[in-house]
């Protein structure tokens, strides 16, 4: 057996390992590492899979399988359900009538980039130095150069939320970045307008963006910025 | 642990409902682990663990052979489970897009995995991957055992036992990695 069967052979099950495998590991050290890491990760799989059932589960299984409860059960879960979607759906409406900021982080962005789309011309080459103070007035920093910075600024992202906007240069032209630490998004998620289109990422300190026009590409970027923007 | 369980559902099958009861002790915990990990909802999984031992309730003559009962039980809950999708069941999002002459880089990765992100990538990873996992770590059983639960053949059992953690590993890695806007790593 080679390295990657052995290797495939640990992955496919860690815990029932061939006599033949056994002789691989007894005499390469990197595959023996593997195994080892391996058996750890399982260990920790395992326990993450292992979720304490609620109490009384049992006794629930029981009384259902007695008397047939679990269909009542079942459509009180319903009603309650439908009732509190109907309550969530008012409050959400209302919260749309009264609040100002109820735009959407999407939205936001978008609009953020097209109020200052002026910027996308500077070429203002703009210096490490500037850079670092720009983010330390976020309690953040960036770890290494990002390349070519036509310009950067502090701004206010909404609710007085301070934020940073910056604008790379790109392969095809400006890419703008905003660095918002109050913005909360749940997942990465794709937003676009008429002219330009962007990826919002979440972060452990609220989320970034990055926004160009349609033929940039964007990921390159996002990867980039993941890596050296720190606290 | 299975061996045991199984063993001691053996010993208190007296009647049928001291051994539904025994079915109940035994297995409702693994049950209801398995189900959250499908439904990712503890209260849905409830529910569906009890239909699950409703529906088992009903048909506990045709089990007659103990040692293949939570199996039976398994096969039940997955049933009961894709009842709820019949007419909205997504589309999986299975993507192979993982280089399996890339193995040899995971002896260079550094350090252990937070539990949280494993938990994530678990989640993340697609139900057709994740279940053979669940049933082999959760559930002790061997790929022949997950064959017949999940009605494949044993060869693609073992593929998507190999792909489901080779995943996982590229899923914790790229967590690690990107992103870290704000986090002092």
């Amino acid at each position: 057996m080679n390295c990657l069967e052995v290797r495939r052979a640990i992955l496919v099950d860690p815990q029932k390992l061939s006599g033949e495998l056994l002789s691989h590991l007894e005499t390469c050290n990197a595959c023996a590492a593997f195994k080892e890491e391996q058996l750890i990760f399982e260990q920790q799989l395992s326990d993450t899979m292992s979720i304490t059932p609620p109490e009384g589960l049992a006794s629930r299984i029981l009384l259902a399988q007695s008397t047939g409860q679990i269909q009542t059960q079942k459509r009180q879960h319903r009603f309650l359900a439908i009732a509190a979607s109907f309550i969530l759906a008012i409050g959400v409406m209302i919260a749309v009538q009264i609040n100002p900021f109820s735009q959407s982080v999407d939205q936001l962005v978008l609009a953020h980039v097209n109020n200052e789309v002026n910027h996308l011309n500077d070429k203002l080459n703009v210096s490490d130095a500037k850079i670092q103070t720009i983010f330390k007035e976020l309690n953040m920093k960036v770890s290494s150069p990002l390349g070519q910075v036509n310009f950067a600024g502090n701004c206010e992202m909404r609710n007085k939320q301070k934020g940073a906007h910056l604008v790379l240069q790109g392969k095809n032209g400006p890419v703008t970045v905003l660095i918002m630490p109050a913005e909360q998004v749940a997942s990465k998620r794709k937003i676009s307008d008429p002219r330009f289109h962007g990826v919002i990422v979440p972060a452990t300190r609220g989320s970034f963006a990055v926004v160009a026009e349609r033929n940039e590409i964007l990921e390159p970027y996002v990867q980039q910025l993941g890596q050296v923007i720190k606290m | 642990m299975k061996d045991l369980t199984d063993f001691a559902v053996l010993l208190t099958m007296k009647s049928k409902q001291t051994q539904f009861e025994a079915l109940v002790n035994s297995y409702s915990t693994d049950l209801y682990r398995y189900a959250v990990w499908l439904t990712h909802d503890h209260n849905v999984a409830e529910e569906l663990v009890q239909e699950t031992y409703l529906r088992a309730w009903k048909s506990i003559s045709s089990l007659k052979d103990s040692k293949a009962a939570k199996a039976w039980l398994i096969t039940i809950l997955r049933r009961e489970n894709a009842r709820r999708f019949e007419k909205k069941r997504p589309e999986s999002t299975v993507n192979d897009d993982v280089d399996p002459d890339t193995l040899l880089e995971f002896a260079c990765d550094d350090g252990l995995v937070e539990n949280m992100s494993l938990q994530q990538s678990l989640e993340k990873l697609p139900e057709e991957y994740r279940e053979p996992l669940l049933l082999q770590v959760m559930g002790g059983y061997s790929c022949n055992e997950i064959a017949d639960i999940l009605d494949i053949t044993s060869q693609a059992v073992m593929t998507r036992l190999f792909r489901a953690r080779q995943k996982m590993r590229k899923l914790i890695e790229s967590s690690d990695n990107n992103y870290a806007l704000g986090s002092n790593r």
